[in-house]
């Protein structure tokens, strides 16, 4: 037996001891002084999960700042209602909704709508905790603070940007950045929606300068929605649409300038604001509707 | 007598043999395991640092970039979208980074060769501030995270860390 299992139990043994010395305690115990908050976890060694987007998700409030200063007044009906909230039922659809009622509801606040802002507040508030985001509510009491600040403009904006800030913050801290992007969607859908519905019907040229601007954000949402888990159908004809709209936009001759991002609005007419349109209202049906 | 004993030889053999390939397995998956100092510091403190610094401006975005340090030198890339008209802050927070890190931006992605440097700066500052110039925001903005080589590489220490970005905008 033995020559055998000796060899064995040397080189199990050896392991053992091999690990040992690589651990090198007295740099832990270093690293552990430099910095209090540090985190000493004994794990398998994996490859790094760089999973995470290599863009920054931008403020869908303030998208919709700007569209107020470049002339988008209240359009009253063309808000997702409220009373649909019920309908969504997969966690794509509710996310989607949570992103399109954040923008309706920034639209509102806005656009001194109060009564329907808290409204879609509530509606938000129901989705999060259908999505396992009520963490976002769960302190600082923002509806409640929302409610007792309508009619103080300057209060409630403030109060949006923390629902804001708060929501970046637990996608943040949960490595849930790909729910971000799918809120994100249905926030960006839902305000460009709005925009060029007014865009179609109005020679406004700065709102239109605007809405091209956002354009600009397709790669990325593209980029969003391909790096989501647990794929459906319905995550793949989202995909889909939005690619499509992302093609149109590149083929419009003359548009796109020397880099990535420059582009010339001169050369778009009605017909390109009516196409926009035209297929960004059918992904938000899509989307807003129930059983995507 | 020996027609007894074998098989009592052999069924202790046998357990022996378990013993020991258990032991082996034992010994084989602690030498591929390591120890992970994480330094990511986001708390409460920092939260409050970065949320003080952003004043006046109003909360844009928030992004957490992991870093995990490695044999080889890395390069990450961050795009920021920028829009037309407001002015921006960054502020960022880097006391979760245990190796020092080169923070540069440009106004085009590393992709572009004539691109413009518009800051840059080390980990070593811990937490700044930075405001972009409005002339140099077209649209976007790239910010690159430079990372070295893993200093304690060898040494079966795997050191992992982040950068706490935190923006602001104003019209």
């Amino acid at each position: 037996m033995n020559r055998k299992h000796t060899l064995i139990l040397s080189i199990a043994l050896g392991s053992t001891v091999m690990w040992s010395c690589g651990s090198e305690p007295g740099t832990e115990q270093k690293n552990i002084e430099d910095n209090q908050e540090a985190v000493i976890e004994d794990v398998a060694v994996e490859m790094e999960d760089d999973d995470e987007s290599d863009f920054i998700i931008p403020s869908a409030l303030q998208i919709h700042t700007i569209f107020k200063s470049s002339g988008l007044s209240y359009i009253d009906g063309i808000t997702n209602s409220p009373e649909n909230t019920s309908k969504y039922l997969s966690k794509f659809e509710k996310l989607l909704n949570f992103g399109v009622y954040s923008a309706d509801m920034f639209y509102c606040v806005l656009n001194d709508q109060t009564q329907l802002s808290t409204q879609y507040l509530k509606s938000i508030r129901t989705l999060s905790d259908e999505t396992g985001m009520s963490g976002i509510f769960n302190s600082g009491s923002i509806l409640e603070r929302f409610e007792s600040n309508i009619g103080n403009k300057d209060s409630v904006i403030s109060i949006m940007l923390e629902f804001q800030e708060k929501t970046d913050i637990l996608i943040a801290e949960n490595n849930e950045e790909h729910t971000a992007m799918v809120i994100f969607t249905g926030a960006w859908i839902e305000g460009m929606y709005i925009g060029l519905d007014a865009a179609r019907n109005s020679e406004n040229e700065m709102l239109r300068e605007r809405l091209v601007e956002q354009m600009t954000i397709l790669p990325n949402l593209i980029k969003g929605l391909k790096i989501q888990p647990n794929r459906s159908e319905q995550t793949d004809e989202l995909q889909a649409k939005v690619i499509a709209l992302s093609d149109y936009f590149n083929s419009i001759e003359g548009l796109k300038g020397n880099d990535e991002y420059s582009y010339d609005v001169s050369v778009l007419e009605n017909e390109h604001y009516m196409e926009f349109y035209k297929q960004v209202a059918a992904l938000r049906t899509n989307i807003t509707k129930s059983n995507m | 007598m020996n027609i007894i004993v074998n098989p009592i030889n052999n069924k202790l053999n046998k357990m022996k043999n378990i013993l020991l390939v258990f032991l082996l397995i034992l010994g084989s998956v602690s030498g591929f395991s390591q120890t992970v100092k994480n330094s990511c510091n986001w708390n409460e403190t920092v939260k409050k640092k970065c949320k003080n610094d952003l004043k006046p401006f109003h909360y844009y975005a928030f992004k957490i970039t992991k870093i995990t340090f490695s044999g080889t030198s890395q390069f990450k890339e961050v795009e920021v979208p920028l829009f037309h008209d407001a002015e921006y802050r960054f502020v960022f927070n880097t006391e979760g980074l245990h190796q020092n890190v080169k923070i540069e931006i440009y106004d085009k992605p590393a992709s572009y060769e004539n691109r413009t440097k518009i800051y840059s700066g080390t980990s070593s500052e811990r937490h700044f501030v930075f405001d972009p110039p409005k002339s140099s925001t077209h649209n976007r903005i790239y910010i690159d995270y430079i990372i070295p080589a893993n200093s304690s590489a060898k040494s079966g220490v795997i050191d992992k860390g982040c950068v706490i970005f935190y923006s602001g905008f104003k019209h």
